[in-house]
């Protein structure tokens, strides 16, 4: 079966998440193919050639230019159509989640979403996806094509490029819709979202944590670690940090090779948020509480003392 | 300006403290789901600056009718709920047809959607629907503003955020922070008792054409692979295992 991979830019580079999809499809045994929508796509086409597909589709349009979802998910409606591909496959993100939307309604399909991964079956597809807080894995069937599959985010992280390069073809874009909504991305302010979706390590304070000050303890550690600040929800309600700082499920997903979790809790939305971490680490004082059974490391304590110690100890191994 | 909210339905839950085994009530009324209220409170305002009315819109089983009246005990107009039997096996695609056509029959000038409940879809249903009524949708915004026919909103997206503006009548899905919802008085508890319901099934809506519910369905569920063996230590541990664990895996010297 033929799948479709539209890959997202971010100033013109491929987002991971989009180039770990497409290799997550070829490995499960699909002819994946990558679509890349841009105002100039040369550069980035050959750079997810390299990415373990059967091939690239480039379509060059300055409509490409904003990143409204409405003229891609029109160009993949007719690409589909064209082209026989029996599932479209993307990785969610805000922009994502709207062209998948858009694509299904265009091809009078229907998403499933928060796929952990697709299977083949002979010319069946089936999709996992995480359910009731992760807890469960349901299996899911597409009834009518084609099938408009969601993966979860950061599900798929790419490899290293191949020294084999997949064919590059441009196809024509056709006269595409325009946006009838507009999109500004804002440069440079609260950049705290990007910081944090990109960070490889990631120290959060939650309620556990007594006042604003108490924050500094969770900014030492992450500065002795060398990694971003963040808080979960509680923080963000009372008024403590900017919302741009939240991880969870409301807030950003999260996958850094480190996480440590200060007096939080680990309620659903927040374990929804950094499921896909490397290592979890946890310090709270309730050896009971949600976190300490889905983290590598539980440190039973008070975050007031155990902080600085924690802090010193990673600036002396450091130093060694 | 008529603003139509969609309203999900939830059934209430609680523990039976007087219960022996703490057994979760699941027969209790219906309450509107947190992110819906922040939804209303937006329609409300919008609608105390610029007049008009705020229709409810809800597809789901009669029991949604408490959370329903709550919303409408916060302030709103009136209230629609599609019930129906076939509804059991619909999914995201078969439920955004169904309030598209719903929608196409009000006619709002704007529609709000708050998104999440649980781990239900987010901004799926928001630009799906939108897309059946050739509309334009904002979706995941954490402030609106409605000005000269046109809707202004702000996004948080993985990379910076997103400043959109579309022209009404468009559908938007308002976030958790865009507003601290007003909670419900006993007078807006006793007047929301006299406010209008209309009470739908899907013949009443499509005829004798009954829409495509489900391309979709779950065939299976089982637990999810366990992942991650914590190691619990006390807080005098604390420094010797980190350290351990990062060089174990290469995060420090």
């Amino acid at each position: 079966m033929k799948v479709l991979v539209p890959i997202e830019l971010v100033d013109g580079v491929p987002l991971p998440d989009s180039l770990g999809v497409l290799e997550q499809v070829s490995a499960a045994g699909f002819e994946s193919w990558a679509l890349v929508c841009a105002g100039d796509a040369h550069a980035v086409s050959a750079a997810v050639a390299r990415h373990g597909c059967a091939g690239v589709l480039v379509a060059e349009d300055d409509v490409f230019a904003s990143p409204a979802p409405a003229p891609r998910a029109a160009l993949v409606a007719d690409l589909v159509a064209a082209r026989g591909f029996g599932a479209v496959a993307l990785a969610t993100s805000v922009l994502a989640t709207e062209l998948a939307a858009q694509i299904a309604a265009r091809c009078d399909s229907s998403v499933q979403w928060a796929l952990t991964g697709l299977e083949r079956d002979g010319d069946t597809l089936r999709g996992l996806r995480a359910t009731h807080g992760d807890a469960m894995r349901a299996t899911v069937e597409w009834l009518a094509g084609p099938a408009i599959a969601l993966f979860r985010p950061h599900e798929c992280s790419p490899g290293e490029p191949q020294a084999q390069s997949a064919p590059i073809e441009i196809v024509s874009a056709g006269t595409l819709p325009r946006a009838a909504v507009a999109i500004e991305v804002l440069p440079g302010e609260d950049a705290g979202a990007r910081a944090l979706d990109s960070a490889e390590i990631i120290v959060s304070g939650g309620r556990g944590l007594k006042s604003a000050q108490e924050l500094d303890l969770v900014r030492d550690l992450a500065d002795a670690l060398g990694g971003a600040v963040g808080v979960s929800l509680p923080l963000v309600d009372m008024g403590w940090a900017p919302r741009a700082m939240q991880v969870g499920q409301t807030g950003t997903v999260v996958s850094p090779k480190l996480y440590v979790a200060c007096g939080i809790s680990g309620q659903i939305q927040h374990k929804i948020g950094i499921e896909k971490s490397g290592l979890i680490v946890a310090v709270n004082t309730d050896k009971d509480a949600p976190i300490m059974s889905f983290c590598d490391l539980g440190i039973v304590g008070d975050l007031r003392v155990v902080l600085p110690a924690l802090a010193a100890e990673i600036r002396a191994a450091r130093k060694a | 300006m008529k603003i139509a909210v969609c309203i999900k339905t939830m059934t209430g839950g609680a523990v039976d403290q007087a219960d022996a085994f703490l057994r979760v009530g699941r027969t209790l009324p219906s309450v509107l789901p947190a992110f819906d209220t922040h939804a209303v409170e937006e329609a409300l305002r919008i609608r105390e600056r610029e007049g008009g009315e705020v229709v409810l819109v809800s597809v789901g089983p009669r029991e949604g009718l408490g959370g329903l009246r709550q919303a409408l005990g916060m302030g709103a107009d009136r209230a629609i709920l599609l019930s129906d039997p076939a509804l059991a096996g619909a999914d995201l695609a078969g439920i955004s047809r169904i309030l598209a056509e719903l929608l196409d029959q009000e006619v709002p000038d704007l529609t709000l959607f708050s998104p999440w409940s649980g781990d239900v879809d987010g901004a799926l249903l928001v630009a799906m629907t939108a897309a059946r009524l050739g509309l334009p949708s904002l979706g995941q915004v954490r402030s609106l503003e409605i000005d000269d026919g046109r809707a202004k909103g702000l996004r948080q997206a993985e990379a910076g955020n997103h400043a959109l503006t579309c022209a009404l009548p468009c559908l938007v899905e308002v976030n958790d922070s865009i507003n601290k919802p007003r909670s419900v008085s006993l007078k807006g508890r006793q007047q929301a008792n006299a406010k209008p319901i209309r009470l739908m099934a899907i013949a009443d809506l499509f005829g004798a054409e009954t829409p495509v519910l489900a391309q979709t369905r779950v065939t299976g569920i089982a637990p999810a692979p366990i992942t991650r063996y914590p190691r619990l230590v006390s807080d005098k541990e604390a420094g010797p295992a980190l350290v351990g664990l990062l060089r174990e895996h290469r995060i420090v010297p």
